[in-house]
């Protein structure tokens, strides 16, 4: 497990960046509730923190990839494989280790207004590797680190409104609607809105398996170029 | 000619040429404009999340191009990295125009392409969308002061950092952080006074957007004149500190 070690020790080498990506956020778990959101303020625009999260950790992927990291990857005694699921492994337990802080975190400050704690902290946990899996997929995109940065970026805003994550999904009109339903950020809104609600499993547990797809998805697409 | 002025010309055309950057800054804000205000078109103002907002394509109009000119500080950053933290900066030195001016040139150029960007999102939203801006000499002025405090913010950051990731993730917060603050993303409670406040004067894009609404005659220019000063206060107090930063790294 170097690599592992490698990337985390990587994540954590700049405070700055730490401070940002991991502590700065979970301030989020104490903004109150608003009328006409479902969930307390925080927690409603949790999903788009996620999203910018993962994009964040993996610009370093995005930065291997430009520099020729990979070319020399190519030469050591190790496969491109173990070393991008190594890395995404690490940045997912970074990940998993905030979800956690968080929910725990709400749980205490929110109390009652946060449903089924653990079922929460599973829907973020699988949509953080989703996100992870899709900033990948749009870093493999590109060559130039600045033209993968601001594309990303813009992506990701697009992604997360069409989605959801910054409106409820109700006031959209039945088009746009219908084309939330191809992205991601939708099924974890729908995975939570089913735990707000006290919702069938049966379609939380759907919720969860679409975004398991999409990761799959956004994976093979992101992993192409490196494992060849 | 004064080297400023050359180093700024020089850089205004590279910051034309750069086309990611002109699709960003230009595009993105105006699909984002015509998508969402149409979309929102339909939906009734008097539901909670919708904060009575009586025209959905001003309200997106208006946050959109402020938050795209708090973007547009990544010029500087870009640009001045390009230049004075990397190998390039050993041939600079040796010109007769010192790391000063290319600095001033860059921000100086910066500025106005992000200006020209914002002005063009104004005019094609006033024209296709049929956005009423009010008076354009405000809008100049809220835009100048808006993308001057976002250049001097990302330049700070770079010289203070020396690293473009960090900067570039700091000057991300600073916008992102602004417009979540000032209520374009999410409604804020602003039954509460401190989210009120927040939402009115507590950051660079609420600052703006009350300066552009208060504005006109028929509301209260005092108060946009106060916002549009505290906005440049801004802008200079990093002025100087940028200042201060440079004399020291760049030496």
């Amino acid at each position: 497990m170097t690599v592992f070690r490698f990337a985390l020790r990587r994540a954590f080498r700049d405070p700055l960046n730490l401070l940002l990506v991991c502590a700065l956020p979970l301030g989020a778990a104490f903004l109150p509730s608003v009328e006409g959101l479902g969930l307390p303020l925080g927690f409603q625009m949790y999903g788009a923190i996620v999203l910018f999260d993962a994009f964040l950790l993996l610009r370093s992927v995005v930065d291997d990839g430009v520099s020729g990291v990979f070319q020399r990857i190519g030469a050591a005694p190790l496969t491109p494989l173990r070393y991008l699921g190594e890395t995404l492994l690490a940045y997912a337990l970074i990940l998993f280790v905030q979800n956690a802080a968080m929910v725990g975190l709400g749980t205490l400050v929110q109390g009652g207004r946060l449903p089924a704690p653990p079922l929460l902290l599973l829907a973020y946990t699988v949509f953080s590797l989703t996100s992870l899996s899709i900033s990948l997929a749009g870093g493999a995109l590109f060559r130039d680190r600045d033209t993968a940065y601001q594309s990303l970026s813009a992506f990701l805003m697009v992604l997360a409104m069409i989605g959801g994550l910054f409106w409820p999904l109700e006031i959209m009109p039945p088009f746009l609607g219908r084309i939330a339903t191809i992205t991601p950020c939708y099924w974890l809104v729908e995975a939570v809105d089913t735990l707000r609600r006290n919702g069938p499993l049966g379609h939380y547990a759907l919720s969860l398996a679409v975004m398991v797809l999409f990761s799959i998805a956004f994976l093979l697409v992101g992993s192409r170029r490196r494992l060849v | 000619m004064n080297p400023v002025l050359i180093v700024g010309r020089t850089m205004f055309i590279r910051m034309l040429r750069d086309l990611p950057s002109l699709i960003m800054l230009l595009l993105v804000p105006l699909v984002l404009i015509a998508i969402l205000g149409s979309v929102f078109s339909w939906v009734p103002a008097d539901i909670p999340y919708m904060r009575g907002v009586a025209s959905p394509m001003a309200f997106f109009a208006a946050g959109f191009l402020v938050m795209f000119q708090l973007f547009g500080g990544g010029y500087s950053l870009t640009y001045v990295k390009g230049a004075l933290f990397s190998p390039m900066r050993w041939r600079l030195y040796g010109l007769p125009c010192s790391p000063g001016a290319i600095v001033l040139g860059t921000v100086g150029a910066a500025t106005l392409v992000s200006l020209c960007q914002g002005l063009l999102v104004v005019l094609v939203t006033g024209l296709a969308f049929g956005v009423d801006w009010g008076s354009l000499p405000l809008v100049v002025l809220v835009l100048l002061a808006v993308t001057l405090l976002s250049q001097l913010f990302y330049l700070t950051m770079l010289l203070a950092l020396r690293n473009q990731g960090t900067a570039m993730t700091l000057g991300w917060f600073f916008a992102y952080g602004s417009c979540v603050a000032g209520g374009l993303i999410f409604p804020l409670p602003v039954e509460r006074p401190f989210f009120r406040f927040l939402a009115t004067y507590g950051n660079p894009y609420s600052l703006a957007q009350t300066a552009l609404r208060e504005g006109s005659p028929q509301n209260n220019p005092a108060v946009a004149t106060l916002c549009l000063a505290v906005l440049y206060a801004a802008a200079a107090l990093f002025a100087l500190l940028a200042a201060r930063l440079a004399k020291r790294k760049l030496a």
